[in-house]
């Protein structure tokens, strides 16, 4: 049932008027200090079940390394246009910090933000956050797994 | 070309160079220094994932690092934390970060400590030009060999020389699969190389949910040794739908905790694992013993550097500038130059810029450089001087060679000028040998073969005037004398042998004026072969320029590490330079250069070595026994008038050989009764002669032209019953002469 629900939402996204409106969400990943090189960070949408959507952000700009993220890679978000959604490294301690276009059709209904890390000689850490994008968790600090300090978005 | 190949990247990139190997040099300690505190073990998985399970419940993730240290990420409280671990009882023994000096090094390697691209680009650049600098270095340093199979041989010439070639053939290969896996990693980075897409497929798989099974029964688990293992994710307790993904040198897959089987196994491929292949190679994480061995390899490259330029620095320095040199591509005459102490240069230069006033387009290069013919070329104008009796000078020693496989127009115009000493038999043989080559290679002589006696300049005019009338050119040569810098010596003491003052030889020994302080500067010096007198080495030539005459050479006795300059020298009647010289006082200068005299040098080794020397000619002998620190065998032949008369160094001799330096000397006195001359000596002796060539003696003849012939002769003798002969050990570097008229 969840899923008709989804895909009829997912079709409601695609094939929704040119006038559809989009949100200005601002994203910002603050990592801890652990000890350790630049991080590679992807932030992507999945649906309730973790069916990858589309990428939000991927910090990190050699290809070769983006395989570490590894949830995100392996759903595929490698292979999506990353123009203008993509940037440098996330150093130990410091705040990653970016604004991205979400359509309304998206929020409060049923999907998640993902964040994956990886850091060079160190442990991948695949989906370290999950954050429901709601109207409600706007403004709400997730805390990560691993590298993340702290996961914040703002509708 | 090849050279210019050599040079030219390495000039661009040494400094960087420098900075790369120096830092990958340092960090090629890390992986054996990690992979000390590892254990070897054969453990399964199954046996390791239990293990720590049992000591840390909260584990995540467990990593085995390429130097097979055990890492395991594990929640303490809600802090996350990684720790090492003991395989063998699963405990956490301390806390794992990877280390700071090593990512600083990391990233003075990779990118210069540059964010962005611009460090990585200019690392990932140096390390291709380094591909093609050791690429075009090694059939550089087979050609200065002397061909391939000579390669392992010994290494000859100055020290600058000799550093680089002994060291870059020691380390060619480390340092190629340094810098072409290097290259490698820096191609793919930038997604010029395409990397192996080890695009995993997305894999839908599906746990029972059931409670896990303990982990050391999980058959799939079982399956694997730690030694193959990169990581192991555990399944999140309390998410029934989570799974066990385990990521192997071998393959990928993920494990259901109910079942312990294989829920997916993806293999890897050959060319997928390629990749990681090319990093362990450049890394030595998971080698170390390889990547201790290309970091050694690495720490050459300074000194490879620094030898590199200096090289290059002399060399450029030791060529001459033409002025108005043409573009080689529209030139419409070659002139040709064989020269070995650059006086044939000055003549060239000479007789180019007349050729240029004359409206003619003229290239100016040393015979060595010819390769192919510029397209409008009209004449080929070869000057050269002959080396020795009849050999080819430094800059023409690989002209015959290449003038067989140079594509020439039928019936090119060319004319050949010898430089050479009438006194000895082959005068100006070596440009007789060009003059007969070309001709047979199908060029038009414009006239016959025309000589200049000891640079006389109205002999060099008289051919200009007969060149100028043959190509129909007003030719207005003003020939000045060339000479190299020359450096002002001082003399310190003389030894005087013979009674008669008109005839007699004097040991003179000489040092920088005013003198240098040794050591403290000199090794600076030496390698900048700056105003003071240069790096020499016993058989050396000390060119000494007389007042108002033409320089004249003598043979080095000392080495520059001496600390003072040493020469024999014989009064000859009529003679400028020799009475001149025999008459100065302690005090008095003297303006000289070196002119290096490579391949009289001896080899190294423990070879025995005869030396065979008359009358002066003993000089550089004596030099070569006083430095016989290593005590080789050495057998010295010398012949002298009488025992009274022209005995040079006879006290030292004797000394030397108390000291162990000298193992025989035996003597011939033309004077004495009956008369005796070295080459008796020799065939007399020719059974033990012939056993030390046997055993790979080199053999140094020094002294006068009748001499040297008399006693090749006599070698040709006593080797008529062996394989061997004088011009084969010529041709090895065995048998070398030192001839003077």
């Amino acid at each position: 049932m969840q899923r008709l629900w989804s895909i009829a939402l997912l079709a409601a996204v695609l094939f929704a008027p040119a006038a559809a409106s989009a949100r200005s969400v601002e994203l910002a990943v603050q990592l801890k200090r652990y000890g350790g090189d630049g991080a590679y960070v992807a932030v992507y949408l999945t649906d309730a079940q973790g069916v990858h959507q589309r990428t939000l952000w991927v910090a990190g700009p050699k290809a070769k390394y983006r395989k570490h993220l590894r949830d995100w890679y392996r759903a595929g978000g490698s292979r999506e246009p990353l123009d203008g959604i993509s940037g440098a490294s996330v150093g130990a301690g410091t705040t990653l910090r970016v604004t991205v276009e979400v359509a309304d059709t998206l929020i409060d209904a049923g999907f998640d933000i993902h964040v994956d890390t990886a850091v060079e000689d160190m442990k991948e850490n695949p989906s370290e956050v999950v954050a429901p994008l709601t109207s409600a968790g706007s403004g709400k600090p997730f805390a990560g797994r691993g590298y993340v300090k702290t996961f914040t978005y703002t509708l | 070309m090849l050279r210019r190949l050599h040079a030219i990247p390495g000039l661009l990139a040494g400094v960087l160079l420098v900075v790369v190997a120096l830092s990958g040099a340092m960090l090629s300690v890390f992986p054996p220094l990690e992979r000390a505190g590892v254990a070897a073990s054969d453990l399964s998985v199954a046996t390791l994932a239990s293990r720590v399970s049992a000591r840390l419940p909260a584990v995540e993730t467990i990593m085995r690092r390429p130097s097979g240290l055990i890492v395991a990420y594990h929640l303490d409280g809600d802090e996350p934390r990684a720790s090492v671990v003991d395989p063998a009882t699963g405990e956490a023994l301390a806390p794992w970060q990877p280390s700071a000096a090593q990512r600083w090094l990391r990233h003075l390697h990779r990118s210069l400590l540059l964010s962005g691209d611009g460090g990585r680009v200019a690392v990932g650049i140096a390390a291709v030009l380094l591909v093609l600098i050791v690429l075009s270095g090694l059939p550089l340093l087979a050609r200065r060999m002397g061909g391939w199979r000579r390669l392992l041989g010994s290494v000859r010439g100055d020290t600058a020389q000799r550093l680089h070639n002994q060291i870059a053939r020691a380390v060619l290969v480390g340092l190629l699969l340094s810098a072409a896996t290097g290259s490698v990693m820096s191609l793919t980075t930038f997604g010029l190389l395409p990397e192996a897409d080890g695009a995993e497929t997305y894999f839908e798989v599906s746990p029972r949910g059931a409670p896990s099974l303990p982990l050391q029964q999980m058959a799939a688990l079982r399956g694997v040794k730690v030694s193959q293992l990169r990581q192991l994710k555990f399944a999140q307790a309390g998410d029934p739908a989570d799974v066990i993904e385990l990521d192997t040198v071998e393959g990928i897959g993920m494990v259901d905790p109910a079942t312990g089987v294989w829920l997916m196994w993806q293999p890897m491929e050959r060319w997928q694992q390629l990749p990681a292949m090319v990093q362990m190679l450049h890394t030595g994480e998971g080698l170390w013993w390889l990547g201790l061995l290309l970091g050694g390899t690495s720490l050459s490259v300074p000194l490879l550097a620094v030898t590199g330029v200096v090289l290059w620095w002399q060399r450029r320095r030791r060529q001459p500038r033409i002025p108005d040199n043409a573009v080689w591509r529209q030139a419409d005459t070659l002139l040709l130059v064989g020269s070995e102490g650059n006086t044939t240069w000055g003549f060239a230069i000479a007789l180019h810029t007349a050729l240029v006033n004359a409206g003619r387009r003229v290239h100016t290069m040393p015979m060595n450089d010819i390769a192919t013919l510029p397209p409008e070329i009209r004449q080929v104008l070869v000057l050269t001087a002959t080396y020795g009796d009849g050999a080819a000078p430094e800059s023409a020693n690989r002209f015959l060679h290449r003038l067989a496989h140079l594509p020439t127009p039928p019936g090119l115009a060319f004319a050949v000028l010898g430089f050479g000493d009438r006194q000895f038999t082959q005068f100006c043989g070596y440009a007789g040998q060009v003059h007969a080559a070309l001709v047979a290679h199908g060029l038009r002589a414009l006239g016959a073969l025309r000589t200049v006696d000891r640079q006389s300049e109205p002999e060099f005019r008289q051919w200009c005037e007969w060149l100028g009338r043959a190509l129909d050119l007003k030719l207005d040569v003003r020939y000045q004398p060339r000479l190299p810098d020359t450096t002002k010596l001082a003399l310190v003491s003389r030894t005087d042998y013979g009674a008669d003052r008109h005839r007699r030889t004097a040991i003179l020994r000489l040092v920088a004026s005013p003198p240098t302080k040794p050591r403290l500067r000199g090794w600076l010096w030496r390698l900048c072969q700056g105003a003071r007198l240069p790096h020499f080495e016993t058989g050396d030539l000390l060119g000494v320029v007389a007042p108002d005459a033409a320089p004249r050479y003598y043979s080095l006795v000392s080495a520059s590490s001496d600390g003072i300059v040493e020469i024999c020298v014989r009064r000859q009647p009529g003679g400028r330079c020799s009475t001149w010289l025999t008459d100065l006082q302690p005090g008095d200068t003297i303006d000289a250069f070196v002119k290096s005299h490579e391949s009289f040098r001896l080899s190294r080794g423990v070879a025995p070595v005869i030396l065979i020397g008359a009358g002066t000619g003993i000089g550089p002998l004596v030099g070569f026994i006083r430095h016989n620190a290593s005590r080789r065998p050495m057998h010295l032949y010398f012949g002298a008038r009488s025992e009274d008369d022209g005995f040079l160094y006879a006290d030292e001799l004797k000394q030397r050989i108390h000291e162990g330096r000298l193992r025989t000397l035996t003597t011939a006195f033309s004077r004495a009764t009956p008369r005796a001359y070295v080459q008796d000596r020799l065939l007399a002796e020719a059974p033990g002669l012939r056993e030390l060539v046997a055993q790979g003696a080199d053999i140094r003849v020094c002294g006068g032209r009748m001499m040297a012939e008399g006693v090749a002769n006599a070698w040709d003798t006593i080797l008529a019953a062996t394989a061997l002969s004088v011009a084969q050990l010529r041709l090895q570097g065995r048998y070398v002469e030192d001839v003077y008229a």
